[in-house]
């Protein structure tokens, strides 16, 4: 049974089709890639995945139901989590309280989630949860630094901990590598990795497409709100379609030189 | 009664549009709401009142204009320039600096409500059976100069451009070689000397104290509401529609009610609007 | 650790202080901790959670006649005090519904505008309120002032707690930094904002309310033009003052806009009240953005 599954899903921005006609499931431990050009749509996308945009046609199920009607935080409760193109982080606050905020989603699920907004942060269930999740993503060092003296690729690294702090069913992460070292792209590809063995299915929309291949059991490209291709990386890779997609942009990239040189 | 009505109206709608104007144009271009802009109108009407032996009406008019010249650029620089960001901190300033102005006048010129005497108030116009003092006549006629006066720049001078490329980006503005800075203190100064012109206008209508500055404002701020953040045309409609409905509530209604009108329009319209009737460009990305 | 000491010496001394001071200084830190809680209501409202509200004098005062209205027809006057809290805390709620809903400049001006509609209704109530020709002789005499400055003391100490307890350690803080911080966040983590905030306005204004019930229990005296606009921007100039995010600072704020301009009543120097207090928020504002909140903070590090 699948985690999530979109159904014919579009979304007009007044005359604009941003979305038109998409389709696509994860499964529980799967990882999903999003891929496709810039604007494309995959931002516009996970947005109406979370709720924050409403669609115009199709459905959206999460686990056995539809979530059409539900609120962004609902949504959250449920089980799915995201992280941002631009992180979204509490500058002030430090790494230990920012994850421990995403336990929010768990506090309010359930009643006896709401006596933990009386406790202190550092209440033992609390902790508990919070130091796994730093141990996990590899944030123990940095627990009481504010987010704000963190270099940027840190910061996507709290993103996801606070993520994944609840324990979601579903985590959609919005381009996660932009701005990270060699070596922290490696540490994410484990995480992901980690994320996955855990049961949680992922949707990973990245530009990095050598990271794509190597962490997606399958790929959903779209170009300019259109579906182009589902399946394995390698199967993208040699369809037609896909490549006119990325060799469209290349050339919109590289086309001024070339008309130059011509 | 229609023309009665249609009158008082206009003279209302006229000395908000002034105010509401004002602090239309300096929010817009500073992002911060003046609250000493209703003690602007107060310190003009006061200046006008103790110019009027000296240069006459029209002379006294000039000076308070001169005079809130000053204080504009005053309260940019101690009010509104330091605060550039921290908006909060703005707007409470403004406000200390409004209760300063108060204390000031109340020294200068004391707590007793003062008649403005103008010879314009004595003599009446007769429009068939609609009677309007002079005094009023030149209200509605010199706002409605002014504020043509003020929407042809905006629109159509350099310092109009100027003023519009501030109020939708700082950066951008900056970056095309505007002086943000000047362009702000010419905002508040002119906002000042358009509050001077409502005190001086308005202030023979009625009794002129100290603390007449506070519901002069809270109409503006209706005005504004209605009319839309930044939007030089919308305040004057949105004026002109508090104004009416003002006056046609003093009649029908009751006097006593009429700034309660003002205000629950204004709560009304943020319920059903919550971005203002004339919607500011959105620029949240998600 | 040591700072908690501190605070408790601060406190203790305060406590000591009615034995050696004359009643007209007892009176001022009474009031000024009257006033300090509806400085906390903000403290709560703008310094924790984000939302603009320049009408919590329309709390105050519904608090204050609730209390006044109801002692005087013969109710106890606890149980009328505890009427004006809740009745403050459902008017808070009201304007919570539509204003959950703004943002900025528009929050500031909506809020401002419904204070001003409290203020007018309390105004021309006059069957009720007796309007302008004020609401006198409260009947809650009998308690002499040194009982009510312990316990002013008392409470004001307790709230304080609250809000620091919720700002530093409580997961309840860190859940209202991030609706003050990021809302697009804040609801992808599961966070309901718009209940949030309704709460928000709910628990900022029954403190404003609270502070209005011991204004009118104190004072005994009432007329409407203690709950305007002008007095809402007082409360807000002291909690800036003060440090918006900082209730210690907002108690400190307190006393100072309090004490001094009502010691140079004392003095005579009456016509200038409005100045100095003018200027006192001007200089602090330029001198000392983060209020005086601020300055603790730089002092503990």
């Amino acid at each position: 049974m699948s985690a999530l599954e979109l159904s014919g899903v579009s979304k007009r921005f007044g005359g604009l089709k941003a979305l038109n006609d998409i389709s696509l499931s994860v499964s529980p431990g799967e990882v999903l890639g999003l891929i496709g050009p810039n604007g494309a749509g995959k931002s516009t996308l996970v947005s109406c995945i979370t709720g924050v945009l409403r669609i115009d046609d199709g459905t959206i199920r999460f686990g056995k139901r539809d979530i059409q009607g539900l609120p962004p935080h609902q949504r959250a409760r449920r089980g799915i989590a995201r992280t941002f193109q631009k992180v979204r982080l509490a500058d002030q606050l430090t790494v230990y309280e920012n994850v421990a905020a995403g336990l929010a989603s768990r506090w309010f699920s359930h009643a006896n989630g709401w006596p933990l907004l009386f406790r202190p942060l550092s209440a033992a269930s609390i902790a508990a949860a919070v130091n796994r999740t730093l141990e996990q993503v590899g944030l123990v060092d940095v627990a009481a630094t504010t987010v704000r003296s963190l270099p940027f690729g840190r910061r996507h690294f709290v993103e996801i901990a606070r993520a994944i702090v609840a324990g979601p069913s579903l985590l959609l992460l919005d381009e996660p590598a932009t701005g990270l070292t060699e070596s922290e792209r490696e540490h994410l590809a484990v995480l992901v990795k980690d994320i996955a063995a855990g049961g949680c299915a992922q949707i990973l929309i990245e530009h990095d497409l050598e990271l794509v291949g190597r962490l997606c059991h399958r790929v959903t490209v779209i170009n300019q709100g259109h579906h182009v291709f589902t399946g394995t990386p390698a199967a993208a890779q040699a369809e037609p379609e896909v490549v006119r997609a990325y060799l469209g942009m290349n050339q919109l990239i590289s086309g001024g030189a070339d008309d130059a040189r011509g | 009664m229609f023309g009665q009505i249609l009158v008082n109206g206009l003279v209302l709608s006229g000395s908000y549009a002034l105010v509401a104007v004002g602090l239309t144009l300096t929010f817009g271009v500073m992002r911060m709401v003046n609250f000493a802009e209703g003690q602007s109108v107060m310190i003009g009407a006061f200046v006008a009142y103790t110019a009027v032996p000296y240069l006459g009406y029209v002379g006294a008019i000039a000076a308070a204009m001169a005079v809130n010249a000053v204080l504009g650029v005053i309260l940019e620089r101690t009010a509104f320039r330091p605060f550039r960001g921290v908006e909060l901190n703005g707007l409470i300033a403004s406000m200390g600096m409004s209760i300063v102005l108060v204390n000031v006048a109340e020294l200068v010129w004391g707590t007793t409500p003062r008649p403005f005497e103008t010879v314009y108030n004595e003599t009446s116009i007769n429009f068939g059976t609609v009677g309007i003092s002079v005094q009023r006549l030149i209200c509605v006629v010199a706002s409605a100069a002014i504020l043509l006066g003020l929407w042809w720049l905006v629109q159509y001078t350099s310092l109009g451009r100027k003023f519009r490329a501030v109020s939708e980006d700082h950066e951008t503005a900056a970056a095309m070689g505007i002086d943000v800075n000047q362009v702000s203190r010419l905002a508040l100064v002119i906002g000042s000397m358009m509050a001077a012109s409502a005190g001086a206008l308005t202030g023979p209508v009625n009794m002129i104290t100290p603390d007449m500055g506070r519901t002069e404002m809270l109409n503006a701020f209706a005005a504004i509401i209605l009319g839309g953040f930044g939007n030089v045309n919308g305040t004057i409609l949105g004026a002109l529609l508090i104004g009416m409905i003002q006056s046609i509530g003093a009649v029908y209604i009751s006097n006593a009610y009429s700034t309660s009108i003002s205000f629950a329009l204004l709560v009304l319209t943020l319920v059903f609007f919550p971005r203002g009737l004339v919607p500011e460009r959105v620029d949240e990305n998600v | 650790m040591s700072r908690k000491v501190l605070l408790i010496a601060v406190f203790a001394v305060l406590a000591a202080l009615p034995l050696s001071f004359g009643t007209f200084w007892i009176n001022m830190m009474i009031t000024a901790m009257i006033f300090s809680l509806a400085v906390f209501s903000i403290n709560f409202l703008t310094g924790l959670t984000g939302l603009l509200s320049f009408g919590q004098a329309g709390f105050v005062g519904i608090g204050a006649y609730t209390l006044g209205v109801l002692a005087k027809q013969g109710h106890p006057p606890l149980l009328a005090g505890f009427y004006g809290v809740l009745l403050a805390m459902l008017s808070g709620f009201l304007l919570g519904l539509p204003a959950a809903r703004l943002k900025g400049h528009y929050l500031a001006i909506g809020t401002l505008g419904f204070g001003i509609l409290i203020y007018q209704l309390l105004t021309n109530s006059v069957d009720i309120t007796r309007g302008p020709m004020g609401l006198i002789g409260i009947p809650t005499g009998g308690i002499d002032k040194q009982t009510w400055y312990i316990v002013m003391l008392g409470v004001c100490l307790i709230v304080l707690a609250a809000l620091v307890y919720i700002d530093r350690y409580s997961s309840l803080g860190v859940i209202l930094k991030m609706v003050r911080h990021d809302e697009i966040a804040a609801q992808a983590n599961g966070i309901n904002v718009f209940a949030v905030k309704l709460i928000a306005f709910t628990v900022s204004a029954g403190f404003a309310g609270l502070s209005g019930a011991l204004f009118a229990a104190y004072v005994r005296f009432l007329t409407p033009d203690l709950f305007n606009e002008q007095e809402s921007f007082r409360y807000m100039m002291m909690a800036v003052v003060g440090g918006i995010g900082s209730p210690l600072g907002g108690f400190a704020a307190s006393l100072l806009l309090t004490m001094i301009p009502e010691g140079l009543r004392a003095l005579g120097e009456d016509n200038y009240r409005l100045l100095v207090y003018g200027t006192m928020v001007l200089f602090v504002l330029w001198f000392l953005p983060a209020g005086i909140g601020g300055l603790i903070e730089r002092q503990r590090r």
